[in-house]
């Protein structure tokens, strides 16, 4: 054995100074390749624990941006009078919303009572429990605004009865709106609350990116449902530019090692991918007028970006560096 | 019952200075109640960081995202209706 080595150097320093002091303070000796790697935090255990969520989640969080922007957009159709527009949106409200969400939520708990028990309670500080009463108010305020749409488009009614049926399904649909604009935010403000720092760290973007990504994409079904009108291509040209312009704040505004789970890792490319169908090139499509392109492009780059984000958060989370490092931007302010 | 929670913090603190002054400079006690969590009914003396037992040394409770998350979703929402009343008033 050669003593001179300075691993066998250090050793002998270590004997030394235990035999003389009693204790040893310094560090020990790292061995390449030794027994027991060198991994950041215990072992390389998760100090936080990570998502458990399957594809259930992110489906939900694309079909609820969907169906409450839907009924944003049947909102305003049905103030400036674009009454076929209105009765498609609404249905994408009603199946997306009040049928598939529920669905996709009862399937991820796994029975259907187990929803119910979400509103037992009502919990402003859980963004879980706020999100399982905006769901259910959009549900009851979307159903009965497309029945009483459906109803009055079609003059089932004759006179007065006609008119009230009008009535109710402004005010049901304008609820259903109100109720909407949350259910496709909250899902951000769901993930942003918490202790995964790839989520946290994006708190602001998160529900930015998710409200502006449903807003897009309902617009993209409708005109892919055959109404191709000028102001959903507005909104299309709209949900584009702002995912361009969240994906470059997402590539300049990094924090190293507590979010490297979106910069590094491969599931960070799930949500650049996504980024880029429905942010630049939407728009890139919307401009050369290839509408359905671009629409078909949003509506798998917002799905695809949802993926991502769940993704990212299962290996932020299992990443005890990251966890330790983002204890350095818990800025509360920003 | 092991006795009140300040006799206790008392003892750790003795105990911390005591070992210090045996050899053990990195002695320390793990009780975060600067930030947020505001203690986490349970103190640790250990000696080294508290990353190396898995322990995070500034632990925040994820509420405290709550306000900027949610403003951030009511910009939104209002920026959403903004835009679909512009697009039906002037596209149509």
């Amino acid at each position: 054995m050669t003593t001179n080595s300075p691993s066998e150097k250090r050793l002998e320093e270590l004997r030394e100074q235990a035999w003389k002091e009693g204790v040893v303070p310094g560090k020990g000796v790292d061995v390449a390749g030794g027994p027991i790697p060198r991994k950041p935090g215990y072992y390389g255990q998760p100090v936080v624990r990570p998502p458990v969520w399957t594809w259930e989640i992110p489906i939900y969080f694309f079909m609820g941006g969907i169906a409450g922007m839907s009924a944003v957009i049947a909102s305003g159709a049905i103030i400036f009078h674009h009454i076929d527009l209105a009765r498609a949106a609404m249905w994408v409200a009603s199946i997306a919303g009040a049928i598939l969400s529920p669905v996709l939520l009862i399937m991820d708990l796994g029975r259907p009572h187990l929803f119910l028990n979400m509103l037992r309670v009502f919990k402003h500080r859980s963004a879980m429990s706020m999100g399982a009463w905006i769901l259910s108010a959009f549900g009851a305020c979307a159903v009965p605004g497309l029945i009483a749409l459906e109803l009055h488009a079609h003059q089932i009614f004759p006179g007065t009865l006609d008119q009230l049926l009008r009535v109710a399904a402004g005010i049901f649909t304008f609820g259903s709106a109100i109720f909407g604009t949350l259910l496709a935010t909250y899902t951000g403000v769901l993930i942003g609350a918490t202790a995964i720092p790839a989520w946290f760290l994006h708190r602001t973007l998160l529900p930015i990116h998710f409200g502006t990504a449903g807003l897009g994409s309902a617009a993209a079904l409708l005109e892919l449902l055959g109404h191709r009108i000028a102001a959903l291509n507005f909104l299309g040209f709209y949900a584009a530019a702002v995912e361009s312009a969240l994906l470059i704040w997402l590539s300049v505004d990094k924090h190293g090692v507590a979010d490297r789970a979106i910069h590094e890792h491969g599931s960070g490319w799930l949500i650049r991918i996504g980024e880029v169908l429905n942010g630049p090139l939407a728009l890139i499509l919307r401009f050369f007028g290839l509408v359905p392109f671009a629409a078909i492009s949003f509506l798998i780059g917002a799905l695809v970006s949802r993926f991502g984000w769940i993704a990212v958060g299962k290996v932020s989370g299992s990443d005890p560096e990251s966890v330790f490092a983002a204890e350095r931007y818990h800025d509360v302010s920003s | 019952m092991f006795g009140r929670l300040d006799d206790l913090r008392a003892r750790g603190a003795e105990r911390v200075q005591q070992l210090q002054q045996s050899g053990y400079n990195d002695a320390q006690l793990y009780d975060p109640t600067e930030t947020s969590v505001r203690g986490i009914h349970a103190f640790f003396l250990i000696l080294g960081e508290p990353e190396a037992y898995g322990l995070p040394p500034k632990p925040q409770v994820p509420t405290i995202y709550l306000k900027s998350a949610w403003t951030s979703a009511f910009a939104t929402a209002i920026a959403s209706i903004i835009a679909t009343l512009l697009a039906f008033a002037f596209f149509s």
